[in-house]
């Protein structure tokens, strides 16, 4: 039902900005859209939420269950952020107003794929439709037309086309088994029951485990394929960045989350010493890229490598870490939203990503100051955001089924981390400001975002109400914790 | 199916071992029918998702998207010779091992299914081979190729299985397809009018 109404708003909202003739025409379908969208979502939590119930519609296609509410409605969130960030944009720049009929219709397609890959049931129609957001996006990345943009979008289109045909290669590779073990007939791409074949241990299971992972580890920007990562997130608009980072990217751990119950059943070992694997070594090559670089904007997208890295431990981890994990998801989402969104503020300001050419932020733009010091806080593992407590569930769950190695690595690797982004971010925070700033004032619609998101955080951190716990709880249930 | 493999094979080799990007889409248009041909051969009867899948490998696949790379490369001028793999021994050597691997896989897997056993290893092979250019390539005309050749040789891994999708799933799949193929025209058109001078300080992070 709230799936339903969501499409249909969405669909809506293109079909407006098809009519739209203007970019303040745009941004009221935008705005609309989104306040629907969040109003639909609302009342579908009041008034028929049951965390146990899971509710298979359109022919089995597509699902209702704990993790695709919780994450419907989590993008949602991010998309209340998203939406004030761009009317502000446009507000305080006319060049931003260009084509941005074409940017909103784009955002809205982007959505509405996104919408389908939560709700779906069927593996095949959820990857068509994870392809058809990358497809949706790259435009989105390439919208200003520079050359930088252009590299940055190309790279990230065949660097996700390959790692979508990786996990598609995978799904045949499932097939494979389920023919090899069952028979013809019992061949089937519907998770639900895909969990009910209890598919055994074999070569093709094994090859479809390896590519699966692989392709969908690509896609979040982990090891080995990572390289996309850091030049796509640099080079989108903000705004952009803010969308992949917080909406697509959970799209894919959405859908990672929905294999790693299946897949552990069928071989749990090689599936956690693959994830596992691919997360310490992406932390290692994030850690390594994030004393390098002086580029703020590099920086985040170098530490959402790490928070992907992270979430696959955690994931390869499994049990009592699969609670930590979810916060995780739910706070990474809400962080880089802010720091991305934050950090277009302050490139519209000053016109450089430069860390080294940038100080005392916090005093020349103190609503954008905050939200990035606070944004980087809870990046850095801080107490008491969400992202704190997930990262410490995950190191006890390491200890306690006597991972050490992994556990010192990761111990290891995370205050290597949290120096060097320290010893970048802090001084660009504070200190005194040295470069003359392009735009004057700092309008309260920038803040808006990211007090909204703030609060989430803490709310994630501090006291997550019992309803809300409940569904946490259920969401780590169905992955295979306590 | 043996010969039929064969010719794949032969027709997969056509864009990698020719230096000219026409004569690799031609190949890249015989591959996809020969991929309906081994379908069809294979025991499925004739229905409505099969049917959208050889209109998708021979229409889509192997006339359309040819036909739109050919009208695009012809539209930017790109030059008639592009090697998808450098001529020398070295990088020829590499592709033979890894079509000799590739073929070993496929016997491995299945060691007393002479059938399947040749058509697992073709598309291991054309896997890895398409893998091995596209690690090769810098530009993006090469990366194309190099991902419909990937793309072929999953479809031939996919025809090990007799299972057919939906109609509504394969008409999703080649509704995905044709908006990729859209992309990489776009980008093939951009590259052409994108001049050296134009953006190549930071981006301006309008939005």
């Amino acid at each position: 039902m709230i799936f339903a109404i969501c499409i249909l708003i969405t669909f809506l909202g293109i079909l407006a900005t098809s009519a739209a003739k203007s970019a303040k025409a745009s941004l009221t379908v935008l705005s609309v859209v989104t306040f629907l969208n969040l109003v639909a979502v609302g009342f579908g939590i009041i008034h028929y939420w049951d965390e146990n119930q899971n509710l298979y519609f359109w022919s089995n296609y597509f699902v209702s269950d704990a993790t695709s509410r919780t994450f419907l409605i989590l993008i949602n969130l991010v998309m209340v952020g998203f939406t004030p960030y761009a009317i502000n944009r446009v507000r305080t720049n006319q060049l931003a107003a260009k084509q941005f009929d074409l940017f909103v219709r784009m955002v809205l397609i982007f959505f509405l794929l996104c919408l389908v890959v939560l709700f779906s049931n069927n593996v095949i129609l959820m990857w068509a439709a994870l392809e058809g957001t990358t497809l949706a996006v790259v435009p989105l990345i390439y919208h200003q037309r520079g050359q930088a943009s252009f590299r940055a979008s190309w790279k990230y289109l065949i660097y996700s086309t390959v790692g979508l045909s990786l996990t598609f290669l995978g799904f045949i590779f499932l097939a494979q088994a389920m023919q090899q073990q069952a028979g013809e007939g019992a061949v089937t791409f519907f998770f639900n029951e895909i969990s009910q074949l209890n598919l055994q241990r074999s070569i093709w299971s094994e090859l479809g485990i390896l590519f699966v992972v692989l392709g969908l580890c690509s896609k979040l920007g982990l090891a080995p394929l990572y390289s996309w990562l850091p030049e796509t997130y640099d080079h989108a608009p903000p705004s952009i960045t803010g969308l992949l980072a917080g909406v697509q990217f959970n799209c894919t751990v959405l859908m990672l989350f929905r294999f790693v119950p299946v897949l552990s059943r069928v071989e749990g070992g090689l599936l956690q010493t693959l994830l596992i694997a691919i997360g310490l070594v992406s932390i290692l090559v994030a850690g390594i890229n994030i004393v390098i670089t002086k580029n703020y904007k590099k920086l985040i997208a170098y530490a959402s490598i790490n928070h992907a890295g992270i979430i696959a431990i955690g994931l390869g981890a499994g049990k009592s870490a699969y609670y930590g994990v979810i916060l995780y998801v739910l706070s990474n989402a809400l962080v880089k939203a802010i720091l991305f969104f934050t950090s277009g503020n302050i490139k519209a300001r000053y016109g450089t990503k430069d860390m080294s050419r940038l100080q005392g932020l916090i005093k020349d733009m103190p609503y954008s100051g905050l939200s990035f010091m606070i944004g980087i806080f809870a990046l850095l593992g801080f107490a008491p955001f969400g992202s704190f407590i997930g990262e410490l569930m995950i190191l006890s769950r390491l200890m306690e089924a006597g991972n050490w190695l992994v556990f010192i690595a990761l111990g290891f690797l995370i205050v290597m981390i949290f120096v060097a982004t320290g010893r970048s971010v802090f001084p660009m925070i504070w200190g005194q400001p040295q470069l003359e700033p392009h735009q004057r004032s700092e309008s309260i619609l920038s803040l808006a975002p990211n007090l909204f998101f703030l609060m989430c955080l803490l709310s994630l951190g501090i006291y997550i109400p019992t309803m809300g716990n409940r569904v946490l709880l259920e969401v780590a249930r169905v992955l295979g914790g306590p | 199916m043996t010969i039929w493999l064969i010719a794949f094979m032969v027709a997969f080799l056509l864009p990698i071992l020719n230096g000219s990007w026409r004569l690799g889409l031609i190949g890249l248009g015989l591959q996809t029918t020969l991929l309906a041909v081994i379908i069809t051969s294979s025991s499925h009867e004739l229905s409505l998702p099969l049917g959208l899948q050889l209109v998708d490998l021979v229409f889509v696949r192997g006339v359309l998207v040819p036909a739109i790379l050919i009208s695009v490369l012809r539209r930017v001028g790109i030059s008639r010779d592009h090697d998808l793999l450098p001529t020398n021994f070295i990088y020829w050597a590499g592709l033979f091992i890894l079509i000799g691997m590739g073929t070993w896989f496929g016997y491995l897997l299945y060691p007393e299914d002479y059938g399947r056993a040749l058509q697992c290893g073709t598309a291991a092979a054309g896997l890895l081979s398409a893998l091995f250019v596209l690690s090769l390539q810098a530009a993006g005309v090469g990366q194309i190729f190099a991902i419909l050749l990937m793309e072929n040789s999953i479809i031939l891994f996919e025809f090990l299985n007799p299972h057919l999708h939906s109609l509504a799933l394969q008409l999703a799949i080649s509704v995905v397809f044709i908006f990729l193929i859209l992309v990489f025209r776009t980008f093939l058109l951009q590259l052409s009018t994108l001049t050296s001078n134009e953006g190549t300080g930071e981006d301006k992070d309008l939005i």
